[in-house]
């Protein structure tokens, strides 16, 4: 099998190995010498050559049984190293050697191993490995045996595929769009409520809690109970309409409508998110601003315009950074409203159709790339030009 | 009586002076009661009328669209709805699903994120900045872009309709959250106490564990209901991963592939009131916990 592998791959595999077997190295040492960084060097050099022993003498052979001898290793190591104090071995001279600031260190790297190691399979190297696929004609057909690591047909078909779909810049626009309209009134929305809510009143926290449903509530239930408030055929709101003598309509399903729905879930969803973080800041106004301009003689509209929103300024800055990375991003919301149906499908919705639709994996991976390019670039364009006082 | 009341000519008060501060302060007021009547209407009803909607038999609610409030008759069958769809359709089983994926989730992002949120706060070491800042990174990338490759690993591997591979998946997902709440409230918490507990002869894990986790109760207890949260409430993942496998559905995708079945429109609304009557109850029972730590943390969503 190892012949088979490109040098590329050898190398990849030797690395995963060698993480693997550094990380119980590190805890074993670290309980028995208190020397993990010793332990980590030889649980390197242990994890290679299980990994590369074990497929060059054919024990490896399968995904199965790499995923069984990755188990067994950290369980010898980190079983060891969980026993450790108990058998009474006594660390050695390490603590005596080693100056203050390396001890933290060295504490600091075993606390946050596990989690770093953890993101790092599950977010970065996919991240990493996906610009890979983006070049690779990768269908979901090809899945079981497919290699994972291969430079020989790198290919930009996927790429002319995405930008040769059909409608595939009104996607990106359409997705600009939404992000934006629907970060702006979700903010101002937010804004209202915080202003509305900052002074006591009876049953100010009752009305608090209300306003954070749309946020908390799962997805699927309240995407649900949209649908049906908005049905054609029973739902509330065109009793309404028709009541107040309106044409009925099929909200969700009508091209136009349909999108200022998406726009408007998007907002009533996410207000509540604005809400918090902008009544967090009004609330930390010192109140004595307030009182040195009613002194002044300034009027309430004005004490809002020149004080209050001057004061939420950066909050606002920072949150429709935040709520445009992440509403450019989002896949759930209009997925589920409305499907992409009715003119309203965004980039994440393509990146979706390209893999369970088209069954393709690569030109799925070349979309989520744009994506990713598309987005970094916006955010570094909001951050050079628009947001230049911040941070 | 009458004359007392009747004030003189002399003594009579100034009339009402329209400032432009009074003037604006009434319509203040007036608009105030009005967005808050607005606001609570539109984010309390949509959730009453959920409610509403699972206990009428469907044919109800077609004949009679506006139906506010339920018929006693049909108040005292409300559970049949319920019942059909815990039993029927195996919303039990997704139940136990959702709980078992949350709860672990929870339960071992809080014991990755605490060591580790310590170390980035108080520890120097050399990688501490890149750190802090791959942290708020991965926060912020696109999920769907991870998505793609963790079908192709996960399927090769043949996890991909796994429970525990789901564990690892929402645990990767919620790591930055937690890593950035627990930070942003360690910072707020005083060195000097742990230097002491240092001195006193306390290992670093020892004083983790006895000065700084009880003092941390607060954002502990909401970075774990945020945690659960996430999971609970988590649908694309779940979508991309567990579809073909019926027995790991949880509740989010068996309520969302019923939706695509011809069943009543009442069990639906039954299925969403019991996918989200846990969250909101959480909610309201922590609700001072979750306001603080949704601005500490800039929980995504």
């Amino acid at each position: 099998m190892l012949a088979q592998l490109s040098l590329f791959e050898l190398g990849v595999f030797t690395f995963a190995w060698a993480c693997i077997g550094g990380l119980p190295g590190y805890y074993l040492f670290n309980a028995i010498d208190r020397n993990p960084r010793a332990g980590a060097r030889i649980g390197v050099l242990v994890g290679a050559a299980v990994g590369l022993g074990g497929v060059a003498i054919g024990l490896i052979d399968s995904v199965s049984a790499l995923l069984n001898a990755a188990l067994i290793l950290w369980l010898i190591g980190f079983g060891a190293a969980a026993i450790a104090p108990f058998t009474g071995i006594q660390p050695g001279r390490y603590s005596k050697t080693v100056s203050l600031s390396q001890r933290s260190a060295d504490l600091a790297y075993g606390l946050l191993l596990p989690a770093f190691v953890l993101t790092s399979i599950i977010i970065v190297f996919p991240m990493i490995w996906n610009v890979l696929l983006a070049f690779r004609p990768v269908r979901l057909r090809d899945l079981q045996d497919f290699r994972l690591f291969s430079f020989d047909d790198l290919t930009f078909a996927n790429f002319e595929r995405v930008f040769n779909t059909r409608g595939f810049f009104d996607t990106l626009t359409r997705t600009f769009v939404y992000t934006v309209s629907g970060t702006v009134l979700a903010i101002l929305f937010g804004l209202v409520a915080a202003l509305i809510v900052k002074d006591r009143f009876p049953g100010r926290n009752l009305v608090r809690g209300f306003l954070l449903f749309p946020y908390i509530a799962p997805i699927i239930s309240v995407v649900l109970i949209w649908k049906m408030m908005f049905n054609a055929q029973y739902g509330l709101v065109n009793e309404i309409v028709d009541a107040l003598g309106g044409r009925r309509m099929d909200f969700l399903n009508t091209p136009g409508i349909a999108f200022t729905m998406v726009v408007l879930f998007q907002a009533w969803r996410y207000f509540p998110f604005a809400f918090l973080f902008i009544l967090a800041r009004i609330q930390a106004i010192p109140d004595e601003l307030y009182e040195a301009a009613k002194v002044d003689g300034a009027a309430p509209s004005e004490r809002l315009w020149f004080i209050t929103l001057p004061e939420l300024r950066p909050v606002i800055g920072t949150l429709f950074l935040l709520r445009f990375i992440w509403t450019f991003n989002k896949f759930d919301d209009v997925f589920l409203l409305t499907g992409g149906a009715a003119q309203t499908k965004l980039v994440t919705i393509e990146v979706y159709d390209q893999l369970f639709g088209a069954r393709n994996v690569g030109t799925a991976a070349a979309v989520a790339l744009v994506l990713a390019f598309v987005l970094f670039g916006l955010v570094g364009i909001y951050q050079r030009f628009v947001n230049v006082e911040e941070t | 009586m009458a004359a007392q009341t009747q004030p003189s000519a002399a003594y009579a008060p100034p009339p009402v002076e329209w400032t432009r501060e009074r003037i604006e302060t009434l319509i203040g007021r007036i608009l105030k009661v009005v967005f808050i009547v607005f606001f609570v209407f539109v984010t309390a009803f949509p959730f009453y009328w959920m409610l509403n909607l699972s206990i009428r038999p469907f044919q109800d609610v077609l004949t009679n669209p506006t139906r506010l409030f339920p018929t006693p008759d049909q108040l005292a069958n409300f559970w049949d709805s319920y019942n059909a769809v815990l039993f029927q359709y195996s919303f039990t089983t997704y139940t136990l699903n959702s709980l078992v994926l949350s709860l672990f989730t929870v339960a071992f992002t809080l014991l990755m994120a605490i060591p580790g949120a310590y170390a980035v706060t108080r520890l120097k070491f050399r990688f501490r900045s890149a750190m802090s800042f791959g942290i708020l990174l991965v926060y912020m990338f696109p999920a769907i872009v991870i998505g793609i490759p963790l079908f192709v690993i996960y399927s090769q591997l043949g996890i991909r309709g796994s429970l525990p591979g789901m564990i690892v998946i929402y645990m990767s997902g919620t790591l930055p959250v937690a890593l950035y709440m627990l930070r942003s409230y360690f910072l707020t918490l005083p060195a000097e106490l742990e230097e002491a507990a240092l001195i006193d002869g306390c290992t670093t894990l020892g004083m983790i564990r006895r000065v700084i986790l009880p003092l941390s109760v607060p954002a502990v207890a909401s970075v774990a209901l945020y945690t659960f949260m996430i999971a609970w409430n988590e649908i694309l993942f779940a979508i991309l991963f567990l579809t073909e496998t019926p027995t790991s559905w949880t509740l989010p995708l068996g309520l969302r592939l019923l939706d695509g079945q011809e069943v009543p429109r009442t069990y639906l609304m039954a299925g969403s009131v019991i996918i989200t009557v846990p969250v909101l109850a959480l909610f309201f029972f922590f609700e001072r916990f979750l306001t603080r730590g949704l601005t500490a943390g800039a929980v995504k969503g």
